[in-house]
């Protein structure tokens, strides 16, 4: 039962992870006269945080936008949302190539328009509409079968758990089979990372573990990974903290619109209306209704706090329905639906979610061709740092590039063997899984990653100091050791969960210790330190970057590079 | 969230093979579910079947949302 059978696998380009960006990066690495072998820890088609849908993508269209709004203010509106911290000319690539993803998506059976023909394009973050929805319950069906139409490799239920690496450039990585017992030997010329967010690091705040916004298996592995590869990751202080419905977590906030507006205890607003004089649908003010909103809302006991869509047209409620759909949020419609609540009718009751590490703000650093600080080593989508909200448009456009700079890449390189480091890395791979499988009593995955929540919800939770921090440091060193000593599984399956908890310590690591080192708050709940409540612009304001070199790790502050 | 499967399963498979979680296997005559505390709701099993033999069952705590 405990052997593991082993194989070996060789690419020219290995992405890592079957989402968005994934998806994307195998397509067009697989236009480039390249092998290509996509692992994903699910199954392609419904893998991810766009499992069932995603509704939207911001883009600049150039026939449509040129006239409306320079690229360069697109750049400065998003760069003022996240508040500076934009590496801009990652941000300029995406706005740039974000049009003709959204062709390509159309050309895979997307359907991007509406039944005119038209692009459904509605504010948010930018001045000028840029939010495109779109019918996209199903993109992921649809990139799978374009792969499939493709000389793609897939293999689904592969956990890929390390990156081989030598003298800092990428060799391969070691994948483990989620369903039998296989641990798979990739030698691979170029990577590309595309494993999504870092999410389940804190307790869901109804206590049903897997009750998360983000699906429950997007647990950092890619930022794991990359971490111990010796990449540099930034913000990972900074925690992601969104809305949504109270009791069944899911993201897609922004898809109550227009019609939704948020309300207190007594029905009063607490943002703006929705709509403004010239029935524009406007972006929601995030001030009042910003996490840190809702949790003052909260506090002064003006909750329950409601997103109320009872004032909406029936064409607006139609809309919601369509988009919320659309964005992976069939499941919660039908679900509102058995519970006898209409959003025309019904207030639904919303609340702050825990956070994660994720949204392309804090994660792998990459510049402006997804190069990470490892050669070989791309990154693309969620997984990657210092471009706030670049969501699917990154993912769609940042994999297309990390195809293309992988593909050039393994064009230049020749498949060496594995060194002999990067051999007994696998071996030492190998005996962790058997050692964890052969183990008759002692903890399971899930009892370590409660603890691990514990730690980051009272020690790296909402209110941080260097005092909480130290000693919520000193715990993980704990239980990291009795994890190692005592984890395990009794299934491939199970293998896995265990394998996800041992990234999720390394991710705890890197938010405890980035947290330590910024010593400021900033973004109101996403980062607050008891100790130093300023905003400390003079001496903070800068990426902070975490990486690990010679088995140490090294907290370097970063510019943000800003070129409009 | 654990996915119900009623008697309409036909076992093909399908459930199976693209849940994210890996929530499922399969028996000899129907979808199991193995791991109902690891469901996400995703509600990707009942969109993808088409012998409509899935429903959900929301655990207490995630009702009347």
């Amino acid at each position: 039962m405990h052997k593991m059978s082993t194989r070996s696998v060789d690419a020219d380009v290995l992405v890592i992870g079957g989402g968005l960006a994934g998806c994307m990066a195998a397509i067009r690495a697989s236009e480039l006269g390249v092998s290509v072998v996509l692992a994903e820890k699910g199954d392609t088609v419904r893998s991810g945080c766009a499992a069932t849908g995603v509704d939207h993508c911001w883009t600049y269209i150039p026939e449509i936008h040129g006239s409306q709004l320079a690229i360069e203010d697109l750049i400065r509106d998003h760069t003022e949302f996240a508040g500076g911290f934009i590496n801009q000319d990652v941000l300029l690539y995406i706005a740039q190539n974000s049009y003709k993803r959204v062709l390509d998506l159309e050309r895979f059976g997307v359907p991007m328009r509406d039944e005119k023909g038209n692009f459904r394009l509605v504010k948010k973050i930018h001045r000028v509409p840029t939010f495109l929805h779109f019918a996209g319950r199903d993109l992921k069906v649809k990139l799978t079968e374009e792969m499939r139409r493709r000389p793609v490799k897939v293999l689904n239920r592969t956990m890929v758990v390390e990156l081989l690496v030598e003298d800092g450039r990428v060799q391969g990585a070691i994948g483990v089979n989620t369903r039998n017992l296989e641990m798979i030997v990739f030698r691979a010329k170029s990577v590309v990372l595309a494993t999504g967010p870092a999410s389940r690091l804190y307790r869901s705040p109804t206590g049903v573990h897997f009750n998360t916004g983000h699906p429950g298996t997007v647990t950092g592995d890619g930022h794991a990974m990359a971490y111990r590869a010796g990449a540099e990751l930034l913000n990972m202080e900074f925690g992601a903290i969104q809305t949504g419905p109270k009791n069944f977590h899911k993201y897609g906030r922004g898809s109550y619109a227009p019609g939704g507006r948020i309300v207190d205890g007594r029905g009063r607003p607490l943002g703006s209306a929705p709509r403004d004089d010239s029935g524009a649908a406007v972006a929601i003010d995030r001030s009042v209704e910003s996490p840190d909103g809702f949790v003052r809302a909260l506090e002064q006991g003006l909750g329950p706090i409601y997103m109320d869509c009872t004032s909406a047209s029936s064409e607006d409620i139609a809309y919601m329905k369509w988009a919320l759909s659309n964005e992976g949020n069939c499941a919660l419609l039908r679900h509102l639906e058995e519970e006898g609540l209409d959003l025309a009718r019904d207030r639904i009751e919303f609340t702050v979610y825990e956070p994660k590490y994720s949204n392309g703000n804090s994660g792998v650093a990459i510049d402006a061709d997804t190069r990470t600080s490892v050669e070989g080593l791309f990154a693309a989508g969620d997984c990657i740092g210092g471009v706030k909200r670049a969501v699917s448009p990154g993912a769609f456009t940042l994999g297309y590039r990390a195809a293309e700079m992988a593909a050039d890449e393994a064009s230049r390189v020749s498949q060496a063997g594995l060194s002999s480091a990067c051999s007994a890395k696998v071996e030492e791979k190998r005996q962790l899984c058997e050692r964890l499988l052969s183990r008759s009593t002692g903890p399971k995955w899930l009892e370590a990653l409660l603890a691990l929540q514990n730690i980051m919800d009272y020690y790296a939770g909402r209110v941080r100091s260097e005092t909480m921090l130290e000693a919520g440091y000193a715990r993980l060193g704990k239980l990291r050791q009795r994890v190692y000593d005592e984890l395990r599984a009794e299934s491939p399956h199970e293998l896995m969960r265990c394998l996800e908890v041992i990234n999720q310590l390394d991710v705890a690591e890197m938010v405890i210790l980035t947290a330590k080192e910024r010593k400021e708050s900033r973004f109101g709940l996403s980062h607050y330190r008891a100790d130093y409540p300023q905003t400390d612009n003079d001496n903070w304001f800068s990426f902070l970057a975490i990486s690990r070199s010679g088995g140490k790790t090294v907290l370097r502050k970063k510019p943000i590079r800003h070129i409009v | 969230m654990p996915p119900v499967i009623s008697e309409e399963c036909t076992a093909c498979g399908t459930c199976y093979e693209i849940c994210p979680g890996d929530v499922l296997r399969m028996g000899e005559d129907k979808a199991i579910v193995q791991y109902p505390d690891e469901c996400w709701h995703c509600g990707a099993c009942r969109l993808e079947c088409a012998f409509d033999a899935i429903t959900y069952r929301f655990p207490l705590k995630m009702t009347n949302v």
